[in-house]
């Protein structure tokens, strides 16, 4: 017996040597990206949001409820929205979830780019991860820029301060600040190294596809005022998909969102998703209530207005300010705030053919948008005498296209360096009551508050970081 | 007797002076005959006697000379089996009784030198084999039948003792004192895998038996180890609530719970790693508790032990059957305010008024200023209290001024948290009962035990019942094999109220009542307090438009009410089983292999009725309206909410061994070594989860609803505008399983009992560390020695020193960390708008280098024992170098995350712990014993790789922003400048000041800055007491014993609680010490009392000033723990009547303390760091009463 024991006992060490694969467990509620295919997928990132509550008064179009600005100490939002220069904004912009998700988001592509050549799988594969992360990367910086630094001049962007490139996986890298145009040659580099990988139809809805990216290189060449480069990324954009939603056979056909809904794989414009808050972000529309001014703009038979707007209720808006709020649910009609989609790229087609001087081909453009958009009236409108009138036109259909969202910012920003553009905005506030005296606001073209400083936990984190305003350091 | 034939004899007839006469006698193996006829010749005295006593009597050998007949009788006599009687001039030889060869028992009772009870003493005849144990109560029978017997008593630990009793000893209990023996004081350590005599260890252990244990009656065994153990601290109100939290010789990591690092102790039962927690132990079930503090002691738990390792020993029977009875009543008295420093009813609603009159002044109408709280479909809605709603109505013309000064005057008189304490607290009692039962046999050894334990808690309807059995049985196969087998199971029910019903504080004011003098119940019209379902809080505007709207339901609430709505039962399982076969192979090396199984599995369920508060309110928001066409909607239907949640979690433990014990020549040399494998898994399995609505209890019928709809879309809600969602469950389920795969050896080496040196290795793999094969294999272990000087001839001359050892070792420990991932990982997560598609969701950015924190321990100790062990106890000195530990480094967001894990950081503890104690008065009946124990502990934060953050993190968060150099969990202060116009200012490190104040004294708006650098900042010292320790006095008195045990810490420093002044609702004393207009120009004002244009800045002000230097104060305190009165029923009593022997005890927990803070501040319930006072811990009263059988 006592043998036996012994025996056991042996056999017992030996089993041992068999438990090696006893701790080789694979976690449940995980997986491991090691194949090129992983890293491919890793590119579709739905629900990519860019919260903008730093900056979003910070236009004509917007608009606060009175309740929220009268007899409140004043915030980051009163202090915009009352475009005040004399306050230190500085302070109240303590943190940025816009810096800190762009930056999320970019890292996230930065992961992509960097690790995918490592990984196993095909290398086809592995080119189309890259290139999809590059056009996605560069969006984000292209963002940054128009937020934290100058609108691009070709004249100082050498030398103005821009934002920190962001181009590897890093974590432990010293971010440095670039200078405007280093960060678009970034942004074009990326684009245009992209641009031979990329699929017309990608495997899913959150890959980018060559017209994303040709609306996105159109984009930034606009913006940098590249007219000729533009136009024919727009072009490039449109052949892959020129479609424009129907908005008023909707309403008149169809009967619009409460009888037929549109969820986001049936709006063909979308180019691409990305939001303020987030993919239901409009359930709560109540929250960005639009200007007197923009809805004056609408006027009284634009679909998009008709439609979408709420004016009547009192919890939301004061009655009398002529407000208006985005009240669609996006289970009923998915209309993107911030991504890129058909209508802006046909919007800068025809912004590029009037600073071209063919006026007649930019209002063809623009009334090919409207004959989809305006109920009656005057749908097709006749080609102005100037270009400056037609460039109006084209500029409010803009507002009117790409209304909430940080389109409209950026716009202004960019508009105003050049002085036929440039707008002052003016506010008068409050318009209902009556208790307080009214005030006007002005916001110049050249104020410094277009230019909205990075967020304080950044600046103390990084000391290599500094302003690009004159604004001073409250520490 | 068959024959018997009496002598007499007589050797003449002479008077004689024996009295002076001296007599010598010399015999050698002399018959007795010739020794009667000799003495008898001598002494001139006759000889009576049976002949029949010669054939047994014994040859005599003796040599005498005395002039004591007496004395002469007595030698020679000795060793007969016959006795004499001297009468007159005749001595009378007669039968002795021994030799009536009649049997009979010795009662006897062993104890030790305080008179307690030893039970399990063995108790042997001397030269016989005849031997029995004592049993519970240290008593003992034993079988005799000669005249004069010699018993060797013997106990573990205590001094063997030779007594000799004759035969009259039968007729009374015998009492045999042993005394501690401090050499073999606490004789074995268990440290899990095996059981050695503390002679041949070198660790650092601390043994606390059972008699220590049952000192006091313990809620738990948490609490039976307080103040009990040097250097093991514990981390009171480590939340604010909760359980304490016990740490071994100082944070040995950085992590907070959230990184997946422990930093409480290991718990060990019987020899194997359990994840029981130990306020779930059964304390009657545990026999000793051995905490292993250094690294040779626990290095062979591996890369779980850097914090140190407490092994629990369970009970096992000890003699014949014994049965032991428990009842103990605790009863936790209900906790007073006066602690809180709360300010009056009046003083609150003036400073309400003032705040109400400061935003009142902000705008033009009253109406005006109400509108921004918004009412139905009109604006978003948010609370106010019911003092603005009636100068809301005063002023809208709804009540004239009497009538607002009437409510006033009620209002005053009233006191909500008062009426809390009277209505919704009680007396907290608790029921338990405890049955064990024992026995044992040469074949096997049985322990079992039902525990019964019944609580009401403090907030009414809290309540919960618990039934743990323990079954633990050895048996002995046979010569060479052992198995034993055992089961704990504990089945908990338990019923809880709502927790956001717990606070007095929020929902509603202090001016508010819950009751009416005449018992009935207040109800308020509209409560500050969400539904957590679908709406949020309303206010008197909505209450009053929807006063007579059938489609609404109320909003009223009263809190005693509420306390019956979502209650939630709780049932809890846990089970415990475990099987252990041991093989004896050859002498000295055995097999054993051990399997434990833990299992728990908790069940819930919550159900608000469709008339709860919160049922109402969420239905009220989800109720929409057009005015237009005039028609309700109603998202919720009708019906309660009925949510159940099941989870469990399992563990198993596999563990074969080697054992090798054994000594050679003559023991000189003594080897003992063990040699292992073992496995583990813990695994939580998914857990199960339900939530319906509309649900009716009686039908357990339910209503479908569309979770999508209503959780994304939402439903239309007139009050609030717009849709307001309803939770839903979340979709992400949980699994987490986790393996350990260890080898392990250690061996010890004895040589003549004096020299001792001891080594141990474990390799441990785990699923969850170890990509990089440079860290995949890396061995923790240990080394030691220890020299037992007081075996030592040298020193046993010494008759004062009884116990001298010295020891010294050195040894590696691990840490785990089982959350932060090695590899890049991701998630599948299904999208919102295009369901059909899945996509990865990064959960964690890749670090290979991932490894377990290491913590190197060196540790030198003396254990003594002086004058008679009246004084004994040990010191011991340590070094603790953690490394490698997980750091959470702060990251710039450009590079995409916040912040990361990495293994980089040191920490080093140092100490010195001092145990003393000693039963040092004995005088009759009265005992006096005390025992000190004192541990320091220094800790210091060695490199660490993180940039040096901003100055504010260092002040709120010490646990996650630190320096080098410095120790963990620092309080760091900003230097006070002064106060100007109610403003205090602060200094900088270059001593300009925070605040520049105008000619008139008034703060320059632009000028007020927060200090961001660090080297803003004075180091104030550790939160962390740097001393911990306690004193324990036992005063014995016959049956009567007294105890006492009280516990300090200090060293350290904590915030004092300073009014907040960026905040209106201030509740504290101190708004009765306003700054107005100047009137104290001590106190800094209040946020009232800020100008309009100041209010921005009152949040950096104030948060510099709750952080001022000047607020900081010394956190040292001493605590009476408890104080108990033991009453022993008598022994004779018990011998008498037959009764079991009785103990009661009368208890009192926390009846006082000393704190060098002042101002109230008990720092067992207040939160240090924040300076926040909470609910004093309430003393308790506990009554318990033990009988054993």
């Amino acid at each position: 017996m006592k043998k036996n024991i012994t025996i056991i006992a042996f056999l017992a060490v030996i089993l041992m040597g068999g438990c090696k694969k006893y701790t080789d467990l694979t976690p449940t509620g995980s997986l491991l990206v090691e194949n090129a295919q992983d890293y491919y997928e890793l590119v579709s990132y739905p629900n990519r949001a860019y919260l903008i509550s730093n900056f979003q008064y910070l236009v004509d179009d917007m608009w606060m409820k009175e309740s929220n600005f009268i007899g409140v100490t004043p915030n980051i939002n009163t202090v915009h929205f009352s475009f005040n220069e004399n306050i230190d904004r500085v302070s109240m912009i303590t943190s940025s979830n816009f810096y800190d998700r762009s930056y999320v988001y970019i890292n996230r592509w930065n992961t992509i780019i960097s690790l995918v050549d490592g990984s196993k799988g095909d290398d086809n594969v592995k080119a189309l991860a890259k290139a999809e992360a590059k056009v996605l990367r560069a969006f984000d910086h292209f963002l940054l820029v128009n937020v934290y630094a100058k609108a691009y001049n070709a004249a100082t962007a050498a030398t103005d301060g821009g934002i920190c490139i962001m181009d590897k996986y890093d974590l432990e890298a010293q971010p440095v600040k670039s200078s405007v145009a280093e960060v678009y040659n970034f942004i074009q580099k990326d684009i245009d190294d992209a641009l031979p990988y990329l699929q017309a139809q990608p495997a899913d809805p959150y890959h980018p596809s060559l017209a994303f990216a040709w609306a996105l290189k159109a984009k930034v060449h606009l913006f940098k005022k590249e007219i000729a480069q533009a136009k024919q990324a727009c072009e490039k954009s449109l052949g892959y998909n020129n479609q424009i939603f129907d908005l008023v056979n909707y309403t008149t056909k169809q009967g619009g969102p409460s009888v037929t809904p549109i969820i986001a794989p049936n709006n063909p414009e979308v180019l691409s998703y990305m939001y303020i808050q987030g993919y239901n972000e409009t359930n709560f529309g109540y929250t960005w209530i639009i200007s007197p001014e923009l809805r004056e703009l609408f006027g009284t038979n634009d679909a998009r207005f008709n439609m979408f707007f709420n004016t009547t209720s009192a919890s939301f808006l004061d009655i009398g300010s002529n407000s208006a709020y985005y009240s669609i649910f996006y289970t009923r009609f998915f209309y993107p705030t911030v991504g890129l989609k058909t209508t802006e790229v046909y919007l800068m087609q025809a912004e590029c053919l009037a600073r071209e001087g063919d006026l007649a081909g930019a209002m063809a453009v623009v009334n090919k948008l409207r004959e989809k958009r305006i109920l009656s009236g005057d749908i097709i409108l006749p080609v102005p005498a100037t270009r400056k009138e037609t460039m109006d036109i084209i500029i409010n259909e803009r507002r009117k296209e790409l209304f909430l969202g940080f389109n409209r910012f950026m716009d202004l920003k960019r508009l105003n360096t050049e002085p036929e553009y440039a707008k002052t905005v003016v506010r008068k506030y409050p318009l209902v009551n009556k208790t307080v005296p009214q005030q006007t606001y002005t916001l110049l073209p050249t104020s410094r508050l277009y230019i909205i400083p990075f967020p304080l936990n950044i600046l103390k984190k990084n000391p290599n970081l500094t302003l690009n305003t004159d604004e001073k350091l409250p520490f | 007797m068959a024959f018997v034939m009496l002598f007499l004899l007589t050797f003449g007839l002479k008077t004689t002076q024996a009295q002076t006469a001296t007599y010598t006698f010399s015999f050698n193996n002399a018959p007795i005959n010739g020794v009667i006829a000799e003495i008898a010749k001598k002494s001139n005295y006759q000889f009576i006697f049976d002949a029949e006593y010669l054939k047994k009597a014994k040859p005599v050998t003796a040599k005498i000379s005395t002039n004591s007949l007496k004395t002469v009788l007595e030698t020679v006599f000795k060793d007969q089996p016959f006795d004499y009687e001297i009468n007159n001039n005749t001595i009378v030889l007669k039968a002795s009784n021994a030799f009536t060869e009649e049997e009979y028992i010795l009662h006897g009772m062993v104890t030790d030198s305080l008179g307690s009870p030893l039970p399990g003493a063995s108790i042997k005849l001397k030269g016989t084999n005849k031997y029995t144990t004592s049993d519970g109560n240290g008593h003992f029978n034993i079988n005799l039948t000669n005249e004069y017997n010699t018993l060797e008593i013997a106990y573990v630990g205590y001094l063997s003792k030779t007594q000799r009793l004759d035969r009259t000893a039968a007729l009374k209990v015998v009492t045999v004192r042993l005394s501690a023996n401090a050499s073999l004081l606490a004789e074995v350590v268990v440290n899990g895998f095996q059981t050695l005599p503390l002679e041949r260890n070198a660790g650092a252990f601390a043994v606390v038996d059972n008699k220590k244990l049952n000192e006091q009656i313990n809620t738990n065994i948490l609490a039976a180890l307080e103040g009990r153990v040097a250097g093991l601290a514990y981390d009171k109100n480590p939340f604010g609530l909760g359980a304490d939290k016990q740490v071994i010789r100082g944070r040995g990591t950085f992590s907070i719970n959230t990184t997946g690092v422990r930093t409480d102790p290991l718990i060990v039962i019987d020899g194997l790693p359990s994840e029981t927690a130990l306020e779930d132990i059964n304390p009657y079930d545990i026999e000793s508790v051995t905490v292993l503090k250094d690294a040779a002691a626990s290095s062979i738990y591996g890369s779980r032990s850097a914090n140190g390792v407490i092994v629990l020993t369970t009970k096992k029977g000890n003699g014949p059957v014994k049965i032991s009875l428990n009842t103990d009543f605790f009863i936790d008295t209900k906790p007073r305010f006066n602690s809180m420093h709360y300010a009056s009813t009046s003083d609150i609603l003036d400073l309400e008024t003032d705040v109400y009159n400061k935003e009142r002044a902000r705008y033009t109408t009253t109406e005006s200023m109400f509108n921004a709280y918004g009412t139905v479909a009109n604006g978003s809605v948010k609370y106010y209290s019911p003092l603005y709603q009636l100068y809301r109505d005063r002023d809208a013309g709804k009540l004239t001024e009497d009538q607002v000064n009437q409510q006033l005057a009620n209002w005053r008189n009233a006191d909500y948290y008062a009426q809390y304490r009277d209505n919704v607290w009680q007396n907290a009692f608790r029921q338990r009962y405890n049955l064990s039962f024992s026995s044992s046999s040469a074949k096997s050894n049985t322990y079992a035990s039902v525990n019964l334990d019944n609580s009401a808690q403090k907030v009414i309807n809290n309540n919960d019942q618990k039934l743990n059995i323990y079954f633990k049985n050895t048996y002995n196969v046979n010569k060479w094999l052992t198995t034993t087998l055992g089961f704990n199971g504990a089945y908990t029910k338990s019923v809880s109220t709502d927790g956001s019903y717990d606070a007095y504080t929020g929902i509603q004011p202090r001016y508010a009542s819950i009751v009416n003098p005449d018992g009935s119940l207040v109800y308020a019209d509209y409560v500050n307090l969400p539904d957590g379902i679908a709406g949020s809080a309303v206010n008197g505007a909505v209450v009053a438009a929807l006063k007579n709207n059938a489609q609404y339901r109320s909003y009223r609430f009263n809190i005693l009410e509420s306390l019956n709505e979502g209650q939630i039962n709780e049932t809890k399982i846990a089970l415990r089983g475990f099987a252990n076969v041991q093989a004896k192979l050859m002498e000295g090396l055995s097999l054993s292999s051990q399997l434990q199984f833990e299992n728990t599995s908790t069940k819930s369920d919550q159900y608000y009725d469709v008339n709860s508060y919160k049922m109402r309110s969420a239905y009220n928001s989800l109720v929409g309206y057009t005015s237009t066409t005039n028609v309700y909607t109603f998202g919720l239907p009708t019906g309660g909410r009925y949510g159940q949640l099941e989870k469990s979690n399992n563990s198993y433990t596999f563990r074969n061994q080697l054992s090798f014990d054994r000594t050679f020549d003559k023991g000189k040399h003594a080897i003992s070594a063990i040699a292992g494998f073992e496995m583990r898994q813990t695994f939580s399995p998914r857990g199960i989860e339900d939530l319906r609505y509309g649900y009716d209890p009686i039908t357990l019928t339910s209503t479908l609803i569309n979770t999508q709809a209503v959780s994304q879309t939402g439903l239309p809600s007139y009050i609030f505008g717009g849709n307001r969602t309803l939770s839903v469950l979340g979709r992400t389920q949980t699994e987490i399983k986790h393996r350990n795969l260890s080898t392990y050896a250690n061996a010890g080496y004895t040589y003549l009992n004096k020299y001792n040196i001891t080594g141990s290795i474990r390799v441990d793999q785990a699923d969850f560390f170890g990509v990089d094969p440079e860290y995949k294999n890396r061995p923790l272990w240990s080394v030691g020695a220890s020299w037992n000087a007081s075996n030592e001839d040298f020193i046993q001359e010494q008759k004062w020193i009884n116990l001298l050892k010295l020891r010294a070792t050195y040894g590696v420990n691990g840490n785990q960390n089982s959350e932060s991932p090695k590899y890049l990982t991701a998630r599948r997560k299904s999208d919102n708008l295009f369901p059909s598609l899945q996509y990865i969701d990064i959960v964690s950015l890749p670090n290979p280098k991932l490894r377990w924190e290491k913590t190197q321990t060196y540790n030198g100790g003396i254990d003594y024992a002086f004058l008679s062990n009246r004084l004994r106890g040990s010191i011991d000195v340590y070094y603790k170098k953690s490394t490698d530990l997980i750091v959470n480094v702060e990251l710039d967001p450009t590079v995409g995350a916040a912040s990361r894990a990495i293994n980089n950081g040191t920490l080093i503890n140092r100490g010195i712990e001092f145990t003393l104690g000693g039963d040092w008065l004995r005088a009759g009946d009265l005992t006096l014993s005390s025992t000190f124990i004192l541990g320091f502990n220094r800790n210091r934060i060695g490199k660490v790789n993180s940039a040096i953050s901003q100055a504010g993190n260092y002040v709120a968060s010490p646990a996650l922003y630190y320096i080098e150099g410095t120790a963990y969990n620092t309080l760091y202060a900003y230097r006070y400048g002064g106060m100007v116009n109610g403003y205090p200012y602060f200094l900088d490190e270059n001593g300009k000041a925070s605040i520049d104040f105008d000619a008139s004294g008034n703060p320059i708006v632009s000028s007020i800055k927060s200090f961001n650098n660090f080297g803003s900042l004075v180091n104030m010292g550790t939160i962390t007491p740097t001393y911990t320790g306690s004193f324990s006095q036992r005063i014995s008195y016959k049956n009567f014993e007294l105890g006492a045990l009280l516990v300090f810490s200090g060293g350290n420093v904590i915030r004092r609680d300073v009014t907040n002044i960026n905040a209106y609702d201030v509740t504290d004393e101190n708004i009765t010490q306003r700054f107005k207009n100047g009137n104290t120009p001590a106190v800094p004002r209040l946020l009232v009392d800020y100008p309009e244009n100041l209010i921005n800045s009152a949040g950096t002000i104030n948060t510099m000033w709750q952080a001022a230097d000047v607020n900081v104060v010394k956190g040292d305190y001493i605590k009476l723990r408890n104080i108990s009165l033991s009453y022993n029923l008598p022994k004779g009593m018990i011998g008498k009547f037959k009764l079991p022997s009785a103990r009661f005890t009368a208890q009192v927990n926390n009846l006082w303390y000393a704190s060098a803070a002042g101002d109230d501040i008990d720092p067992e319930s207040f939160s240090g760091l924040t300076g926040t006072r909470t609910l004093e811990n309430p003393k308790s009263f506990v009554f318990g009463l033990n009988l054993t059988f």
